[in-house]
């Protein structure tokens, strides 16, 4: 065990450091309190939903976001920030305090703070639009009998109890693995508290801290504007609408969900044929012994990666064009003789239900094997050739080698770059953008061009409505990320986050 | 204790700080429900004009690119207008994504610029939403309205920008110097002759749809080729028909009022019906490309100029001599026929053109539309700036031999004081021929009576811009309700699926109804009840 402030190993069972004189804490490494910190964000979340709800007027919303009082929401906030800090620092018990504070906070703003109600907009001189308000009580609207408890207010109260039961119940203690080993032989990450050792390492924080702004300012930054998926905000004033965007989203969008189904389905189909495809050209390029023909080969192969999507999505709609510039149908024409020797008749491979989803995949594969080739090739590059020998010894034919020793030294390398790739499933745009027409809309509208057209494709963009549909674009990957984390801790015996 | 307390609190502060940022920029949405700002729209009685200081404009590509001497024309432009001290900042998005930069745009006061050029869509959701200043009194009392040069169809153009605003009142939110032009269709002279034709067989005369089609058939029959390639089924913006006019004929894509004054979606009555099954045999008979789905309008244009169609629908008037001089360039005969509307049709459809708007958030919207809109059709040195550019870098006047590059051998020399236009400064293998206002197609003549640039236009540009004038007639604009608004996107983007399932055979036109209908009937409804009801 060493000190927390000097790092000088202590004795057993020392209360004060020999060298420093610094007190000695002979608290245990304990766990984070993540269903306390849990509960925080859940209460967080909580505070965005509609606290009261006419009922049957879905847009009809009250919650912190509408509230005048706006000081009650950023000491709301405030608390659970508290509460997750405290927990993080370990002072989990005194985080009860700062979760029951937002409690209260909750509680009073709405028993003393008017909430307002919209009711219409007005055009100011110098100022664009602004919308106009009436005040109401939440208390004298639940008495009216037309409101009643929305949604946010069985979420705050519901992350508030977790909040505070969780203080007291370690969720990790299940997961935890006893080391078992005196704490004397521990490292300094282990039996060091977070400050110490922020503090003992503080030159890398600083070397740390350029990446972090950067980080904070251009990722984390941009995800306030995520409370407009609460609002209506249609090119400017929005205003608050509680759940109406997901309620919409879900029962009453007629393009949401196949564009749902569609990314998933031409994400995880591409992703499973462009890693087969790249894993098959790259045992054919590591069977290849001429070095300079195999170098060829890979740069060959390399290069569509590097065109722009607008040039192979031109590129192939010439070569795939039903008329005389078109490669293909003139070839089928031509040479073997189909659609009466007219490449006019021909098949319209871009402009076809039946097959545009293939003709997508064959693009994609030919754009993107080449480059997904690079990491199977160099772990090839690592297999020992002593195995290539000793299975030349017992025999073994060139599929043999193939099958028992290039495939299982290649098998970690798919896995990972397999689950690496399936956390971003739903970032499908640029190819299916270019590549999509009315025609195929149904099979090739994604989630993202679908939010594309919803803003930029005619009539009035609604923010809001497609603020919501990101962020369920974004929970989404997010699960796809943690169940992939998962699945590479089980396989790599690492996470990938 | 004491240290770790300290910096919890340091740590709790900042973080604070950054979650209260997350309230702050809500601001808009739960702002004080104050309404003592001055409402705009509208000039107020007598109040003195005075000259603007400084503005923001944001433009698209109609006006001189940056690349092709824009700064230059700023420059000509500051000279002329007021006493050549306003200061206009200057706001060019890429052409292409010019609305997505508007949207973006107008979504801070910040960034809202003070004037803006907005397609006949876009200028009814602004003025709807309550965006654009209401400019009605200061056009009535405008120099150019009262200038007695404006052409006699100007009223007509300019009654179709009055719409309604967010307090539901109709009233004029923009502006437009120019016709909106539109489309006619263009046959090739040698694709007539290869079908056993001549041009005396069409030009002047009115054909019916079977003649048209006729006439199509033998084209493709002589040619083995499509004869008609368009930039999609159906067009992006109002009147969205006018790239495939003989086919559409009187069917109308969107919701209008009939004669009882009643709106109705036009997209499921029967001449929308007979339309898309009209399209559909021309695509199985090969005359109509089903790559048309796919293009653009420059595919569209590229496959006539590499002589792989025969007949064209495109803009009128400079375009004519475009498409002219490109065949030629090509080596093809550039002769075209511009063709009567068929009788079906009985007019081509001009588009609402696009406006000027000042937003409401210019602070002196009076003057900007006295010394920057009002001057466009000036009828002397601004007018000529808008409609050709900067004098000595798109147009001269004084004596000189104009060579472009590539043909310096076949210089045209120019005495002083003749107007001649001058080298594309982005292009110099051709020259300039208009600024931001077709001269064809200027709602106001010149003082004078002439316009300086008449003897640099060509015939051809000319003849077809009359031709046009003529034979077409301005579409009606739709009231744009909230309703509308919110599900326009919605409900055209499931016609232009029908139209194109269509089109391609994969279902007939009454199926492709049932379909719209079962789809995006309860949206349809929405929006024509707002309509019937406002």
């Amino acid at each position: 065990m060493q000190c927390k402030s000097c790092n000088t190993e202590l004795p057993k069972h020392a209360k004060v450091c020999p060298k420093c004189g610094a007190k000695v804490s002979d608290k245990g490494p304990s766990n984070l309190r993540v269903v306390a910190i849990a509960g925080a964000v859940i209460a967080f979340i909580g505070g965005l939903l509609p606290f009261v709800q006419k009922i049957g007027d879905v847009e009809t919303a009250y919650s912190f976001m509408n509230i005048q009082m706006s000081f009650f929401w950023y000491l709301y906030m405030a608390a659970l920030v508290g509460t997750i800090l405290l927990c993080v620092a370990k002072k989990e018990k005194l985080s009860i305090i700062t979760t029951v504070l937002a409690g209260v906070f909750f509680a009073v703003s709405f028993v003393v703070s008017p909430f307002l109600e919209y009711a219409g907009k007005q055009t100011v001189k110098g100022g664009g639009v602004i919308n106009k308000y009436n005040n109401v009580m939440l208390t004298n609207l639940l008495g009216d009998g037309e409101h009643g408890i929305g949604l946010g207010t069985y979420v705050v109260i519901i992350g508030l109890i977790v909040a505070i039961i969780g203080v007291f119940f370690d969720l990790l203690k299940y997961f935890k693995k006893e080391l078992d080993v005196d704490e004397k032989y521990m490292t300094n990450s282990i039996n060091k508290s977070v400050w110490s050792q922020m503090y003992y390492y503080r030159w890398f924080y600083v070397m740390f801290a350029p990446a972090l702004i950067f980080v904070l300012i251009f990722n984390y930054w941009p995800m306030l504007g995520l409370r407009y998926a609460f609002t209506s905000y249609k090119i400017t004033a929005p205003y608050y609408i509680g759940i109406t965007h997901f309620h919409s989203m879900v029962f009453n969008d007629i393009y949401f969900w196949t564009a749902f189904k569609n990314t998933l389905y031409l994400s995880i189909i591409k992703l499973i044929l462009n890693t087969g495809a790249a894993v098959i050209i790259s045992l054919l390029l590591h069977e290849i012994t001429n070095i300079t023909f195999k170098k060829t080969v890979q740069t060959i192969i390399y290069l569509p990666h590097f065109m722009s999507w607008v040039v192979t999505a031109s590129l192939f709609r010439l070569i795939l064009a039903p008329s005389t510039s078109g490669m293909v149908n003139t070839f089928l024409a031509e040479v073997l003789g189909m659609f009466g020797g007219n490449p006019a008749n021909g098949i319209f491979f871009l402009g076809d239900n039946r097959y545009w989803v293939g003709s997508y995949f064959v693009i994609n594969v030919w754009k993107d094997t080449g480059w997904g080739t690079i990491l199977f090739l160099a772990t090839l590059s690592g297999i020992s050739p002593e195995l290539y020998e000793a299975a030349d010894i017992d025999g073994a034919n060139r599929f043999n080698k193939m099958r028992y020793i290039t495939l299982p030294a290649l098998a970690n390398t798919i896995i990972t770059v397999f689950i690496l790739n399936l956390a971003k499933v739903m970032n499908l745009f640029e190819s299916v953008f270019v590549l999509m027409n009315d025609a195929v809309y149904d099979i090739s509208n994604v989630l993202q061009t679908f939010v594309y057209y919803k803003t930029f494709g005619g009539g009035r963009p609604d923010y809001g409505y497609t603020t919501a549909v990101g962020l369920f674009r974004s929970v989404v990957s997010g699960v796809l990320v943690i169940i992939c984390n998962y699945a590479s801790k089980k396989v790599r015996g690492r996470g990938i986050v | 204790m004491k240290k770790t307390v300290k910096k919890l609190a340091a740590v709790g502060l900042t973080l604070t700080s950054v979650m209260s940022l997350v309230a702050c920029g809500n601001n808009g949405g739960t702002g004080s429900g104050s309404t003592d700002g001055a409402v705009a729209g509208g000039t107020e009685g007598a109040k003195e004009v005075t000259m603007p200081k400084s503005f923001t404009v944001m433009v698209d590509n109609t006006v001189v690119a940056e690349t092709n001497g824009g700064k230059e024309f700023y420059a000509y432009l500051k000279t002329l207008l007021g006493d050549g001290t306003i200061d206009i900042k200057w706001i060019r998005p890429d052409h292409s994504g010019y609305y997505d930069s508007v949207g973006n745009a107008f979504n801070a006061t910040d960034t809202m610029p003070d004037v803006v050029l907005l397609s006949a869509d876009y200028y009814a959701q602004y003025a709807a939403s309550g965006y654009l200043w209401d400019m009605t009194d200061a056009w009535n009392a405008s120099e150019t309205k009262n200038s007695g040069r404006l052409i006699s169809t100007a009223e007509n153009v300019l009654s179709a920008l009055t719409v309604k605003g967010l307090d539901g009142q109709a009233r004029m939110y923009g502006f437009s110097p120019y016709r909106g032009n539109g489309c006619c269709t263009y046959v090739k002279k040698t694709w007539l002759e290869a079908a056993g034709m001549t041009v005396a067989d069409v030009e002047g005369k009115t054909l019916t749809y079977d003649e048209f089609y006729d006439m199509c058939k033998k084209m493709q029959a002589a040619k083995n080729s499509v004869v008609i390639s368009s930039a999609g089924y159906i067009g992006s913006e109002a009147p969205y028909t006018n790239y495939l006019p003989e086919f559409y004929q009187k069917a109308n894509y969107t919701f209008y009022a009939d004669a009882s004054g009643k709106y109705v979606d036009g997209f499921t009555e029967q001449a929308m019906k007979d339309a898309l099954t009209r399209i559909q045999t021309a695509v199985k008979d090969g005359v109509l490309d089903k790559e048309s789905v796919n293009n653009s309008t420059a595919n569209a244009r590229d496959k006539f100029y590499a002589d792989n169609t025969g007949i064209f629908t495109y803009w009128a008037g400079t375009w004519a001599n475009t498409l002219k001089t490109n065949l030629e360039g090509k080596g093809l005969d550039g002769t075209l026929v511009a063709l009567n509307p068929i009788k079906e049709l009985g007019v081509y459809i001009e588009r609402i053109a696009p406006a000027w708007c000042i937003t409401t958030h210019a602070e002196n919207p009076e003057g900007i539309f006295k010394y920057f809109i009002d001057t466009m059709l000036d009828g002397g040195d601004v007018q000529t700036a808008w409609e050709y550019g900067a004098k000595g870098t798109h147009w001269d006047t004084k004596a000189e031999t104009v060579t472009l590059q590539g043909k310096e051998d076949k210089g045209t020399t120019y005495e002083e004081g003749v107007f001649h236009m001058l080298p594309s400064p982005e292009k110099p293998t051709s020259l300039m021929s208009k600024n931001h206002i077709d001269p064809i197609l200027a709602l106001a003549t010149f003082k004078n009576g002439t316009d300086p640039g008449d003897a640099a236009m060509t015939e051809v540009a000319k003849k077809n811009g009359e031709f046009f004038a003529k034979n077409s007639s301005v579409v009606k604009p739709i009231p744009a309700t909230e309703e509308y608004l919110d599900n326009i996107s919605d409900i055209n983007k499931q016609r232009n699926i029908i139209v194109a399932a269509v089109a391609n055979g994969e279902m007939s036109a009454d199926d492709g109804m049932k379909e719209y209908t079962s789809k995006v009937g309860d949206k349809v409804q929405k929006v024509l009840d707002s309509l019937n009801t406002k």
